[in-house]
């Protein structure tokens, strides 16, 4: 069964469970996004993705709204597009880091979508304040968690609590005062962090950074391939030491590598 | 022999195998037999829990407001002279009649004569009150429930119907409140309670409530407006075994207390609506969330669903009907954004309170992903008026679009506060001046706060507006839960703005980026504003910001947070602009703008007590002649560059003699 909708005058044709974001993708229309994530149910934090279904006191997001029939959307009218621009200036001027520091993978998200939108850099600041600096924990041999480049868009929480099912990465405080901490506010080796790099994979602005990866790439590509690694699965500190394994830090970085890469292949966990 | 327990041996009814007449029987009965004994026994039994064996009823209001007004040693001082003067008599501790302006309230009232209400009781006045109406003379009174002529005095006391607070009032959701005692549900079925579930569950089948409901036109209480009948119908159609029915009493909006009040004085009333609704929507398992802040009302609510329970009317099987429902009391951890229906339920599953987006709605996935329903205090407590009374009656008060009553709370500069239950539709200017009388002092009537932070901030020229909810809408308010804040001229708009940002980012859940880093922005720009640091590009920058916050946030409380400054800036840009570009605040509240203090030479003694205030050595003093004596005198002088205005030395100076300049 398909129902018909129109995304920017353009008539399509779609299935009923689809979200707006689903039939724009599938048809070549492109709306902006940042905090949705393919592996993720999508939770509308940032904001980014709003489109207009001509409703006067409100806009919606086009990665949370399931399609209906005869719905009519516009992705990039000038109120979705100046809502879309105070979004990204409200995340940029209220960065706790220097804005050109944010990478993944060689993008700059944030800036990318500045320019993207139009956002000049030489514009009125809309908050004065920045997010109070917090300090980089480095401590986790494999992953390093820089909180200042945070944008709080939830992805490393979704990934820690939807994926992995963890629970050691949640939100703390609220309003303009939330965080993202690791177990009660810990650094990521006493908080029950088992090292499994899911945050890294999924965190857009290099908040979560995978350390070890980057130093031993060619090493890991090696060993997966010959499938000789002994997934230890990612056994938290206090089941490491009931098990007699050694504490996190004394694992060679390389192994803890390879650990982290082999059990995020392992999805649905079949191959433990 | 109480109330609640069987009249003799032919009643059949049980716990396990309960009589669908149960209720109805307690006040009429004994219905399903004729025994003349039966009868006088439960005649006595009604009589005896209204003015117990000495044939007097007095009774305190002990609600939240009655106790911070000092209730608590005058109930005390009650029970001490009547232990001497009438043993046996009842002494009861009701919720509040909506008047606080007027507690402590005391009413006696000796069974067949006058019933009397004190105002402003203490416990000295107590001996006094009791001695003059035993001795047959309400003299003293602040109002009489009615008047039987058996009392000297009646003439010169009026009828509380007949005094302005409750004279325009329609009351429904409360008027037992302030009555009965909310802790015994022998006084609710007294007062015709569980009438309306023994009618719902004997006679109509559940689309028929729900088609009542509708026809009543009742609309959600809680804010929205959103049709009552319709939700509960939505609820219904959602396939599944497992439904949840959820009572939201988490009120939380500065200046709206009508749902504490309620369920503080009349819990039965939440309680059996919530019945009725889960009954309607089909089910079997319901929640009140309660906000913890708010004690007294989460105790109330415990204390009725216990007793329910124990006399068959929640648990399996209720009144034979083949129906079953429980019902847990939770308590909330106090965030605003409960009110939002999504945070709510995940605060009941034991999640951090953040929305979700809707769709799914509630109805369709919502506790525990299962079709669920919520409705607010007030909701519930009109239902059982409508499913007893039908709904025609129920639509014979309100205005076309909305039926009904609701109840409003004023507060702020306003003679009469309190809760005042109208048909909907009646005018702000009644309900400010002609109820609550008004600004006190003989200040300027400014603007009213409508709706808490969610609300907009209306002048006078709205004042003519009728109060629902799409006049509200247009105006840029919203009737939210129907707190309504009076200002007078000395209330300074721009920090009135301030307060309820301020209140809306501390709110905030931090989920959504306009909502976290926008409302903080907007409260940055409107300190600088207050601060005297304000620039002409600010309100551009506020109306740009208020627009995607509006436009864009994941949930209604920051889809209606840019509200109190989006109406402020549409009624009073005047004051703003005082602010920024006159430099000066209109209300002299703003204390930055003030110049400084200034001395009055003629009022100042010498006596050297505001230097020993200041902290910062601003205060020196020279030598002078008194003008009429010729002695000399020391006189204090301010040195403007060392002062740094924190006003100590004006509060302390005992002649009035230092003085502020704007």
């Amino acid at each position: 069964m398909s129902v018909e909708i129109t995304i920017d005058g353009r008539k399509l044709s779609a299935r009923p469970e689809q979200t707006i974001l689903d039939v724009a993708q599938e048809n070549g229309i492109h709306i902006p996004t940042l905090c949705t994530h393919p592996k993720l149910t999508p939770t509308g934090v940032c904001r980014i993705c709003v489109v207009d279904l001509g409703r006067k006191d409100r806009l919606e997001a086009a990665c949370t709204t399931p399609i209906y029939k005869g719905m009519v959307v516009e992705t990039a009218n000038e109120r979705v597009l100046e809502s879309r621009r105070v979004v990204v200036e409200l995340l940029l001027d209220n960065l706790g880091a220097d804005a050109a520091t944010l990478d993944k993978d060689g993008v700059n998200v944030l800036l990318d979508l500045a320019e993207e939108l139009g956002v000049k850099p030489e514009r009125r600041r809309l908050i004065t304040g920045s997010r109070p600096k917090k300090p980089v924990d480095a401590r986790n041999p494999i992953i390093i968690r820089d909180p200042d480049k945070c944008i709080l868009c939830g992805r490393c929480v979704s990934a820690c609590n939807e994926l992995r099912h963890y629970g050691v990465l949640n939100y703390e405080g609220r309003g303009y005062d939330m965080n993202i901490v690791s177990g009660v506010e810990q650094a990521l080796l006493e908080s029950g962090c088992a090292s499994c790099g899911e945050c890294t994979e999924v965190c857009p602005t290099g908040a979560f950074r995978p350390l070890a990866r980057e130093l031993v790439q060619g090493e890991i590509d090696g060993v997966i391939k010959t499938g000789s690694v002994y997934p230890a699965s990612s056994l938290t500190h206090s089941a490491r030491s009931k098990l007699g394994l050694p504490p996190l830090e004394e694992v060679p970085t390389l192994e803890l590598a390879l650990i982290a890469e082999k059990t995020r292949k392992c999805e649905g966990g079949e191959q433990r | 022999m109480n109330l609640m327990d069987r009249c003799c041996d032919k009643c059949t009814h049980t716990t396990t195998q309960p009589c669908p007449d149960y209720v109805t029987c307690r006040t009429q009965g004994p219905l399903c037999h004729s025994d003349d004994g039966c009868r006088s026994r439960i005649l006595g039994s009604i009589d005896e829990t209204l003015y117990g064996k000495a044939g007097l009823r007095v009774t305190v209001g002990t609600s939240t407001c009655g106790l911070a007004s000092g209730a608590k040693p005058v109930y005390d001082a009650l029970r001490e002279q009547l232990s001497a003067k009438a043993p046996g008599a009842k002494l009861v501790r009701t919720g509040c009649m909506g008047s606080c302006y007027a507690e402590v309230m005391v009413e006696v009232e000796q069974r067949g004569s006058t019933p009397a209400i004190y105002s402003g009781v203490t416990p000295d006045k107590v001996a006094e009150i009791l001695d003059t109406y035993l001795s047959g003379n309400v003299g003293g009174a602040y109002a009489l429930r009615s008047k039987t002529g058996a009392m000297r005095g009646e003439d010169s006391i009026p009828l509380l119907d007949d005094l302005p607070f409750f004279k325009h009032q329609e009351r429904d959701a409360i008027k037992s409140c302030g009555l009965i005692d909310p802790k015994s549900i022998e006084e609710y079925i007294i007062a015709g309670g569980y009438t309306a579930l023994t009618r719902a569950l004997k006679e109509m089948t559940p689309e028929q409530v729900i088609d009542e409901v509708s026809k009543a036109g009742l609309r959600g209480r809680g804010g929205a407006g959103f049709p009552t009948g319709l939700k509960w119908k939505l609820c219904r159609q959602v396939p599944g075994e497992t439904k949840y029915m959820i009572c939201n009493a988490d009120e939380g909006d500065p200046g709206a207390f009508m749902n504490r009040l309620t369920a503080e004085g009349d819990p039965h009333r939440v309680l059996e609506g919530l019945i009725i609704a889960a009954y309607a929507i089909g089910a079997n398992m319901g929640y009140i969330f309660v906000r913890a802040e708010k004690p007294l009302m989460a105790e109330h609510l415990a204390t009725a669903i216990n007793d329910a329970r124990r006399r068959g009317l929640l648990g399996e099987n209720i009144l034979g009907s083949g129906f079953s429902l429980d019902v847990k009391p939770m308590l909330s951890a106090g965030a605003f954004v409960c009110g939002e229906e999504t945070a709510m339920i995940a605060a009941i599953e034991g999640k951090r309170a953040m929305p979700r987006p809707r769709p799914p709605f509630p109805a369709t996935r919502g506790l525990w992903d299962m079709p669920t329903t919520i409705n607010n205090v007030e909701t519930l407590a009109h239902v059982p008026t409508i499913i007893a009374g039908g709904a025609d009656a129920y639509t014979k008060v309100g205005s076309a679009k909305s039926k009904g009553t609701k109840v409003y709370c004023l507060a702020g500069k306003v003679t009469r506060t309190g809760a005042a239950e109208v048909p909907v539709g009646m005018t702000l200017r009644q309900l400010i001046f002609d109820i609550g009388g008004g600004v006190p002092g003989g200040k300027r009537f400014k603007a009213v706060q409508i709706g808490g932070p969610s609300g907009g901030c209306l002048p006078e020229g709205r004042l003519d507006l009728p109060l629902d909810y799409e006049t509200l809408q247009d105006a840029g308010a919203i009737m939210g839960s129907g707190g309504i804040i009076v200002l007078d001229e000395d209330t300074c708009i721009v920090d009135l703005a301030r307060y309820f940002l301020n209140f809306t980012t501390a709110e905030s859940c931090g989920k959504c980026t306009p909502c976290r880093v926008g409302l903080k922005a907007m409260l940055d720009v409107v300190e600088r504003i207050t601060e005297g640091e304000g620039v002409p590009e600010d309100l551009d920058t506020l109306r740009k910001l208020s627009k995607t916050i509006a436009d864009s946030s994941l949930c209604a409380l920051g889809r209606t947070a840019p509200n109190p400054v989006t109406s402020t800036l549409t009624y009073f840009l005047d004051e703003y602009q005082a602010h920024i570009t006159g430099g000066t605040c209109p209300s002299r509240l703003c204390k930055h703008f003030m110049k400084g203090y200034t001395v009055d030479v003629a009022l100042c003694k010498g006596c050297e007590l505001c230097a020993k205030e200041c902290t910062s050595e601003a205060i020196s003093f020279s030598q002078a002649r008194d003008a009429k004596t010729g002695k000399p005198v020391k006189k204090a002088t301010i040195d403007p560059e060392r002062c740094v205005r924190c006003g100590r030395c004006e509060t302390r100076c005992p002649f009035g003699a230092i003085k502020e300049v704007w």
